[in-house]
């Protein structure tokens, strides 16, 4: 007999006989004895049916071996399983009274591990319900009330998908469940011992344990994804389902009430359109995709299938009618929607009957756009919606003002987005005197006055343009813009953006709290006041005679023809343009206090390159510092780069 | 896939039935063989091979055993040339009243089936 492999081999005594076998063939008989003794009933006589059964093996082995000297291999102990039996022909399953028992006691070891037959993500879940035998939905349950514990659920259960090792083999099975040894579990031991041998080299065991635990964890990866787009998936299509069931009935309970919109029946813009036909095509369209997205997620997911192939059929050509019947609406009818949307179909311009008697004005509240004009009579047009209409008072009180507020009338609770507009409200009277604006907008146009006091605060369009003789401009936090003719003309601006293009013989201007200020015009006699980083740029404005007092980080650039005085602080600057006589200069010695002078395009483009001209604002200019060195021009640049 | 499935747990059961049957019959065979006289194990396992009886010997070592723990069955030592000690079973008194009722059942049985079989 040819001998293939070198197998070693053990002595054994068996049955009162002794044997020699292959350490192979020895293993396996030990597993079958071991599996046979747990098969045996515990109401035989268990250590004297193994006395038996090995005197009986020992007989059939010695039959084998004593012929021709052989030691006894695995295909011979294979062979004498076969005729003494499976394991489980040594159990008695008759014996009603004893099978309880005999199960607990046939019960291998539990292991817990990964449940591969029953998963949702990693078998993690139902691998634990196996092991504690209850239902997998409950333990999944809990896990899935865990992810909302700042996320605990998640993190255990990666840890236990990395820790628990998958049911793979049939015994890995068995011994999550639990169940009794058979020939199968027999026969997997062998495979193992076999599979064993193959894999003499420790490295490539190390490797290939690596390579698994990678496996595992990009396996775990993908199903965690996977997971979570299906999730995602489920709970995008059936959100979208019922969030556009709830907008039709919405919608529809809306359309049958009296609401409206903006003074707009909502059933009166229902009625324009084909209102219903539209509701139900535009909510298949949305929902229909949103099913087959259902549907195929949970036939990947679940290999369930919900809806059968005509269905599917059916819902798309349902779901394209729609999206055709939708668009051809929306196209059709949307001009007709926003004209009767947009307001201008429904304002009204009224008149507001008997106010009279009022020299001053004084309005309160947002969207208002106040124009005042002089004339012979007194009156007060308004134009806006309707609803805004019936907001406004109008009350000319004692001391000859004219109030105009915004009063919150009861709402129309069944208004939807009655959000105001833009009132227009032109007041012409034959004599105004003082006008105070909080919130709304002013707008006046060539008045010409001898005397006029304006005090606005909140706006964000103030207009001023008139011929006046003495004009009390006070403004706060708006954006205002001034310009016309005025003998005596007094600013006072807080956090403002100030324009003005002024001709005035006289001008008190007061720059305060970051107001920024553009001039432009002539001013004869000017006294200009300027504090907390207030800037004023004054490059168009003609000044003959200027007090400049400034304070606070303020900065201005100024033309001055005649005289000029100064009050500059450290953290000040002042530029100016022009020959002047210096009246009266009290600055601090820090303060900067710099002539520039405009030059020709010409000059600035022969001298560009030099550190004392520069550019601004569309103009060409050069410091005028006698023997300044150029750091010191570099540093005035600098500063008016900064400033401006 | 599921066809395969069906045929065989159809097999199954037959399979099944045929062991439950064999398994009823192979205690009163046991006990018939030993009432013979003082019987060896190995031998009563080849008479059951004869009769078709047994296809595998793990079956009988049990049940030999629990024949014996109820008293049924007995057996003696006896010395062997070819080896240890053999086992030799013996009918008991008890075992000798039991296997007359089996043998009433058998004929029962035999009857019935003899009579549902024409």
């Amino acid at each position: 007999m040819a001998i293939n492999h070198m197998e070693k081999t053990t002595t054994i005594n068996l049955g009162g006989s002794a044997f020699t076998i292959e350490e192979g063939a020895y293993q396996n008989l030990k597993n079958y004895l071991e599996s046979v003794r747990k098969n045996i009933s515990s109401n035989a006589d268990r250590d004297e049916v193994m006395i038996d059964i090995e005197m009986s093996i020992a007989e059939k082995l010695k039959e084998k071996s004593s012929a021709n000297k052989q030691v006894i291999t695995a295909n011979n102990i294979e062979e004498l399983i076969s005729i003494m039996g499976h394991p489980e022909d040594f159990y008695e399953s008759d014996k009603e009274s004893s099978s309880k028992e005999k199960e607990q006691s046939e019960m291998i070891k539990k292991k817990l591990y990964r449940n591969s037959d029953d998963m949702i993500i990693g078998g993690v879940c139902s691998g634990i319900a196996t092991y504690f035998n209850i239902e997998p939905v409950l333990i999944r349950l809990v896990a899935f009330l865990l992810i909302f514990c700042n996320g605990i659920g998640i993190l255990a259960y990666i840890i236990l998908w990395i820790i628990i090792p998958a049911a793979e083999t049939k015994s890995q099975k068995l011994e999550m469940r639990g169940s009794p040894l058979t020939i199968v579990t027999i026969e997997q031991s062998f495979k193992e011992i076999e599979n064993k041998k193959e894999n003499h080299a420790v490295l490539g065991n190390i490797f290939k344990q690596m390579g698994s635990i990678i496996k595992r964890l990009f396996a775990i990866f993908i199903k965690i994804s996977l997971f979570f787009i299906n999730f995602s998936i489920i709970a995008l299509s059936i959100f979208t389902i019922i969030g556009m069931a709830i907008f039709i009935g919405v919608t529809i309970m809306y359309a049958n009430s009296g609401y409206t919109i903006n003074d707009i029946p909502i059933s009166e813009i229902a009625g324009s359109i084909p209102f219903y036909f539209l509701l139900i095509s535009s909510f298949f369209a949305i929902t229909i995709p949103a099913f087959l997205l259902l549907i195929a997620d949970i036939a990947i997911a679940f290999h369930k299938k919900i809806a059968n192939f005509a269905t599917i059929i059916i819902l798309i050509v349902v779901w394209m009618l729609s999206i055709v019947a939708t668009v051809t609406i929306a196209i059709r009818y949307a001009p007709d929607l926003r004209l009767m949307i947009s307001d201008t179909q429904y304002r009204q311009t009224i008149e507001i009957p008997s106010v009279e008697n009022f020299n001053s004005i004084s309005t309160n509240g947002k969207n208002l756009i106040i124009s005042v004009k002089l004339g012979d009579k007194f009156s007060v047009i308004a134009n806006g919606m309707p609803f805004d209409l019936n907001q406004i008072s109008y009350k000319v009180d004692e001391n000859k003002i004219l109030n105009i507020d915004i009063v919150k009338k009861e709402i129309s609770p069944k208004c939807l987005f009655c959000d105001q507009k833009i009132t227009r409200i032109a007041i012409t009277a034959p004599n105004i005197e003082n006008i105070k604006i909080n919130d709304s907008d002013l707008n006046i146009e060539k008045m010409t006055s001898d005397k006029l006091s304006i005090e606005a605060s909140g706006s964000d369009n103030i207009n001023i343009d008139g011929n006046i003789k003495d004009l009390n401009f006070k403004v706060a936090s708006a954006y205002a813009n001034l310009s016309g003719k005025f003998d005596k003309l007094a600013i006072e601006a807080d956090k403002t953006n100030l324009t003005y293009d002024i001709d005035s013989e006289t001008a008190d201007i007061k720059l305060y709290k970051s107001t920024e200020a553009n001039g432009s015009g002539t001013i004869d006699q000017s006294d200009i006041e300027m504090s907390d980083n207030s800037r004023l740029n004054g490059l168009e404005s003609d000044i003959s005679n200027v007090t400049m007092t400034l304070k606070n980080g303020s900065w201005a650039i100024i033309k001055v023809e005649n005289d000029l005085s100064t009050n500059i602080d450290e953290s000040s600057g002042l530029f100016y343009i022009g020959d002047v006589k210096q009246n009266k200069i009290t600055n601090s010695p820090f303060a900067t206090f710099t002539k520039i002078s405009k030059v020709s395009l010409a000059e600035y483009r022969k001298n560009q390159n030099k550190d004392n001209y520069f550019h601004y604002l569309e103009n060409n200019y050069k410091l005028d510092i006698d023997n300044a060195d150029s750091e010191l021009f570099q540093e005035k640049r600098e500063l008016l780069r900064e400033k401006f | 896939m599921t066809v395969n499935m069906k045929i065989e747990e159809q097999e199954k059961t037959i399979e099944n039935a045929q062991i439950q049957m064999r398994k009823g019959v192979l205690e009163f065979a046991i006990l018939l063989l030993i009432a013979k006289g003082k019987i060896y194990a190995s031998d009563i396992l080849n008479k059951l091979k004869e009769a078709n009886l047994v296809v595998v010997e793990g079956t009988i070592y049990p049940l030999l055993s629990r024949l014996k723990n109820s008293e049924l069955v007995n057996y003696t030592w006896e010395e062997s040339k070819s080896g240890p000690p053999r086992k030799y079973y013996i009918l008991t008194e008890k075992g000798k009243i039991f296997l007359n009722q089996c043998d009433k059942q058998w004929k029962i049985l035999e009857t019935a089936v003899r009579l549902f079989k024409k």
